[in-house]
């Protein structure tokens, strides 16, 4: 399941994720396609040999069991083996795609905090869907027609050694160029388009994006035809771009047509000598081993055909490849060290500022103070005061500056597993996900029963909510919570923190939302049993029973 | 194929192909001189390969013959392929063109479809889906018929047999295709959907990957994203394999039809057949004439066997294509019709009058009979139950929405298309999440305005009570967001958007609950700006009961029944 990757995408990488998978297909592949090849071949040498032998008056004698019997046998292999490499290489294929995206969910995972939101959305959008789909491609549309293509080759070669020792050479250009030539060639040309059209694609997303999420203040203002023009102005840059391509590949199909054309005509003219009356074949050849060469050179450049479009895929790939590496994160520089006791008794904080933007800093007020087990702690202040940059520091989501001890060790909180195991944090936003409001509130504790979950629904009022979904615990939440109001939103969330049970609880804003019962109900929970935490760290401009037995500390 | 019932994707495919007509014509001229070339090729092959095995000569003519032929395919076919691709090509971008117009003529509808990430993915992705289609299924299809059958008619002089060989599996291998081909289609479309919701999911647990992280349960939102995607993975499998084995189906019955052509041949040339011992049927020129033809009968079959899938993948892209242009923007004249007789004379008193208004869409009410005014300068709060139609009476203002009954009267004239322009410049909106682009702070709020003189900014950043922050960040007011405003508080997005309404100059400000993603400190304070800033201006402003607009003369309560007019006693601090 979790396999290890490797820190940074390769080609080298995409064959070895999978290498038994993509051999076996590449194995059945070459089976079919030289199948195909021997088809054509031993069918002519067939023919030519029955009407030689007919011709002769040797037909009583010839065998024509074997031929016959391989004829039928290279069919069979033919469809058989290219069923199997079509289904072999589409499962590799598929599996690349979820190992793919896994990776890129690692990557994101392993993204610091500060970095997860900095790429839009359409952006990530274009990579995934794009980008990935066009990496799983590149076995299939570079490798594996390469692989058939060189095979072919060879097998005329072979053919043409048993025959005549001169017959290698035309053959060995053709080879050249048909598959280092052309595709060097095609890379030179086609190459920049791909990158250039690549990049456009993003760009136009992103484009896109910002267009339509603007779309309101622009129709009101006149001025969206304007900006559809610009939009419309990248898509004809990206339509030139795919028609350079497009005429760079069939070109390379003509191109490659004319060489096999010359490729025979060379064979052809090797092996015959002229006289008077026209071109004779020359005696030490066989007539019959002669066609099916020729035969076989046809079906050899019907094989070659898929590399056309492989220089394309090839391009394309690369640049995915590139993208996605981009993601990449060099794994996380600062090791978790600390938090040597397992539960936590004191905190302190010396000098302890938070920021988004090392800039602000300087704006923002340092903290300095010491809890201890069993205390509550209220900060106030006014809006922009900095509350809940605070409280995001401090529960390892956001950078900060000056010294944190636990127990009285020195340790970093910032994006810190362990820390974080010992805390509930309830942010400012609230992330509803598309999954069932079970689930979402699991979220909070894999481990809880229905029963616990309607507990902690009933104490924040939303139990006749809950009991009349359609689904009750099952019901699935919509985009971002859409289906649900931002109070309920904030309800669940708060739900999810209690179900933690974590002895540390930062809370930003618990009570935005709860009407005064529920508010009573939340604070008995978090002070007399169930959810009572160890410590309490709390912003709220709501005035609550809390307050009674807490600590103020008051943001200038 | 034209006489059959067309689906509407198969209509909507057609629709489109109309408009490049002539190119697929050409396509289809070339094809016929295409499959006379195969023939002429087989021709001089097959004279070329019996003297050089009989009577071990090369004969010039017919090499030259074969060789012009094979040279000409080739051409045919690169000249084929530009018009294919350019038609292909030339359907897709004007059909992106009509997208993005229409996207945008409906406005705010279009988030009934889905949201834009996924409209992209229509835009752009599922357009391209369509290149396969264009590009090689449409002139495959008439290949299929015409190059078989011009074989058939060549083989028919050489040979009885090999004639009815060829004319017997044909339609077999047409058969077994139709048969595969309709379960692939099926589980083709299922695939489509699991598909987008395969990326719904990574882009969802993706956006909430901090939440995931504070709540530890990353490995957990990992395990579900590799379970969906290995029964993607399944899934598709099980599709392919069915797509896969209508390939096979065909090529298996090409290989065994070629092999039987290659062995009664062969056997003929021998004198061995069973029914004709002692006889040969063919000659060798003959024989090889037709097992060259032989593989190209079936190789136009063969092909669209492949492309099958590039139809398959075309409709389920048309399928979401023709939904975003199925769902139409309101008729520009209709409503306007619906004219008010009664209106004109009293008129100048009110700015905006609604009468009747009512509005129902699909069966359902969007929004029950509305009728009130509202002068210049009243600032109206709009409060009610959420669904009870608040936002429709938005999207009907904002002129994004003309199907409703009734009349909407703006100084007493009927809002309609000719009018809508001039009245929507009159407008401010303020949406929930405000609205902006990748940027800096300063082209956001010049978005749709032209350039803006830097004292008409600082003067509206300072209304709006921005100065501060906005002098605070490194760059000020050069300083780059993102669509999700990183680093800023939705406070403060919020003020730069009152800012951007106050730089439009406009007078109407329409106000969607701007602070319903605030906490209540915060909505209050941006409440209190916008008192400030909206002085003088004709205000409506939905917001909900948490979030009192004390400073409003007017409160409207909204309910399925319609709507309660109340005047209220503004406290306001200006």
């Amino acid at each position: 399941m979790s396999k290890r990757k490797p820190p940074s995408l390769t080609f080298k990488s995409l064959l070895l994720d999978n290498p038994v998978g993509l051999l076996v297909a590449t194995l059945i592949g070459i089976i079919a396609s030289l199948a195909a090849v021997a088809l054509l071949g031993i069918s002519g040498w067939f023919l030519s040999a029955a009407g030689l032998a007919s011709a002769m008056g040797t037909a009583l004698v010839f065998n024509f069991f074997t031929p016959g019997a391989l004829v039928r046998l290279m069919a069979i292999l033919r469809t058989a083996g290219r069923y199997g490499e079509q289904v072999f290489s589409h499962d590799h294929l598929l599996g690349l795609l979820r190992s793919l995206r896994l990776w890129v969910w690692d990557q994101r995972v392993k993204t610091p905090f500060s970095h997860v939101y900095q790429q839009t959305r359409g952006d990530l959008l274009q990579r995934l869907v794009g980008d990935v789909d066009m990496i799983i491609k590149w076995p299939l549309a570079v490798i594996m027609p390469w692989i058939y293509g060189l095979l072919g080759c060879l097998a005329l070669l072979l053919l043409a050694l048993s025959i005549k020792m001169e017959l290698v050479f035309p053959i060995l250009i053709y080879a050249v160029l048909q598959l280092f030539g052309m595709i060097w060639l095609a890379n030179r040309l086609a190459l920049p388009a791909v990158y250039r059209m690549q990049a456009l694609a993003v760009h136009r997303r992103s484009r896109f994006m910002s267009f339509f999420s603007a779309l309101i203040t622009l129709t009101i203002r006149g001025h969206w035809q304007h900006y559809g023009d610009r939009l419309g102005m990248l898509d004809e840059r990206q339509k030139t771009l795919q028609q350079r391509l497009q005429r760079v590949v069939s070109w390379q199909k003509l191109v490659s047509h004319i060489f096999t054309i010359a490729l025979i005509f060379a064979l052809l003219m090797l092996c015959v000598s002229w006289t008077e009356q026209g071109a004779t074949l020359d005696t030490e050849i066989d007539g019959a081993w002669l066609v099916a060469l020729i035969l076989a050179v046809l079906g050899v450049n019907e094989l070659i055909q898929p590399l056309a479009n492989a220089v394309l895929s090839q391009g394309q790939s690369q640049v995915g490849l590139r993208r996605l590496n981009q993601l990449a994160v060099i794994a996380a520089s600062e090791t978790g060290d600390n938090i040597p006791v397992p539960s936590v008794e004191a905190i302190e904080l010396s000098k302890f500022v938070g920021f988004y933007d090392p800039h602000s800093v300087l704006r923002l007020p340092k903290v300095t103070l010491q809890m201890q087990s069993g205390q509550r702690l209220r900060i106030t202040g006014s809006s922009g005061a900095g509350k809940s940059t605070f409280l995001a520091a401090l529960a390892g989501d956001l950078p900060y500056r000056g010294e944190v001890f636990l127990n009285g060790h020195n340790v970093c909180l910032t994006d810190q597993p362990k820390w974080r195991s010992q805390i509930a944090y309830l942010s400012q936003q609230s992330v509803i996900f598309q999954q069932s409001l079970g689930a979402n509130l699991r979220l909070g504790n894999p481990q809880a029963s229905d029963a616990q979950l309607m507990e902690v629904l009933n104490l924040l009022g939303l139990k006749e909510w809950a009991e009349a979904l359609p689904n009750g615990l099952n019901t699935l939440l919509g985009a971002q919570g859409r289906d649900i109001s931002g109070g309920q939103a904030r309800r669940l969330c708060l739900a999810r923190s209690l179900l933690r049970g974590a002895p540390i609880m930062i809370l930003d804003e618990p009570f935005d939302g709860l009407d005064g019962s529920s508010i009573q109900r939340v604070c008995d929970a978090l002070e007399h049993y169930a959810f009572r935490p160890k410590m309490l760290i709390y912003v709220s401009h709501i005035d609550s029973p809390l307050d009674r037995r807490s600590r103020q500390l008051e943001l200038l | 194929m034209r006489k059959r019932v067309k689906t509407p994707e198969h209509q909507f495919l057609f629709d489109l192909q109309q408009a490049e007509k002539r190119r697929f014509l050409a396509v289809k001229w070339l094809g016929v001189l295409i499959a006379l070339a195969i023939v002429a090729q087989a021709l001089g092959l097959a004279s070329v390969f019996a003297n050089l095995v009989l009577e071990g000569d090369l004969p010039l003519k017919s090499a030259a013959l074969a060789g012009g032929a094979f040279l000409f395919k080739a051409v045919l076919q690169f000249v084929r392929e530009q018009l294919s691709a350019t038609a292909s090509r030339n359907i897709r971008f004007s059909l992106r063109k009509r997208l993005i117009r229409h996207l945008a003529h409906l406005g705010p509808k279009r988030l009934e479809l889905d949201e834009d990430a996924g409209l992209s993915t229509r835009v752009y992705e599922q357009v391209d889906a369509l290149d396969d289609y264009y590009s090689r299924y449409v002139g495959q299809v008439f290949l299929v018929t015409f190059v078989p059958l011009t074989i058939l008619v060549s083989v028919l002089p050489v040979s009885w047999v090999a004639f009815f060989i060829f004319a017997l599996t044909a339609p077999l291998v047409i058969f077994f295709m139709i048969l595969v081909g309709h379960k692939a289609a099926n589980a083709n479309r299922k695939q489509f959907k699991v598909l987008s919701l395969l990326s719904n999911q990574f882009m969802d647990l993706n956006q909430g990957m901090a939440e995931l992280k504070r709540l530890e349960q990353v490995d957990i939102a990992r395990e579900r994203l590799a379970l969906t995607a290995s029964e993607y993975q399944k899934n598709t499998m099980g599709v392919l394999r069915l797509a896969f084995l209508s390939t096979a189906t065909l090529e298996l019955f090409s290989s065994v039809a070629i092999a039987m052509v290659a062995l009664y041949l062969g056997l003929g040339l021998l004198e061995q057949l069973p029914w004709q011992a002692g006889v040969a049927p063919v000659s060798l020129f003959a024989a090889f004439y037709l097992l060259l033809l032989a593989p190209e009968f079936y190789l136009p079959l063969r092909q669209l066997g492949n492309d099958y899938h590039a139809k398959q993948k075309a409709e389920a892209a048309a399928t979401q294509i023709a939904e975003i242009l199925l769902l139409t923007e309101s008729d520009q004249e209709d409503s306007a019709a619906v004219l008010n007789p009664h209106s004109l004379g009293k008129q100048s008193a009110c700015l905006i009058e609604f009468q009747n208004v009512h509005w129902a869409d699909a069966g359902r009410i969007r929004l029950a009979n509305l009728s009130a005014q509202i002068k210049a300068k009243d600032r109206v709060w709009l409060r009610g139950r959420s669904g009870v139609g608040k936002s429709s009476l938005m999207a009907i203002l904002l002129g994004f929405e003309q199907h409703y009954e009734g009349g909407l009267l703006i100084e007493g004239e009927p809002l309609k298309a000719s009018n809508l322009s001039a009245w929507r410049r009159r407008l401010a909106w303020l949406p929930q999440t405000p609205e902006w682009v990748q940027g800096t702070i300063r082209q956001n709020l010049e978005l749709g305005l032209g350039h803006c003189t830097d004292d008409a900014l600082r003067n509206a950043l300072m209304k709006a009570q921005c100065w501060d922050f906005v002098g605070s960040l490194r760059f000020g007011w050069d300083t780059a967001i993102s669509e999700a405003g990183t680093g800023l508080s939705g406070g403060q997005m919020q003020r730069l958007s009152i800012a951007r309404a106050l730089l439009s100059q406009a007078d109407i400000w329409l106000l969607d609950e701007p602070c319903s993603s605030l906490d209540s400190e915060t909505a209050e304070l941006v409440l209190n700006t916008l008192d400030e800033a909206s002085y003088g201006k004709t205000v409506l402003i939905i917001s909900h009961d948490t979030h009192p607009v004390i400073w409003a003369n007017q409160q409207w309560l909204m309910t399925e029944e319609g709507v309660h007019v109340e005047a209220q006693t503004p406290i306001s601090y200006v």
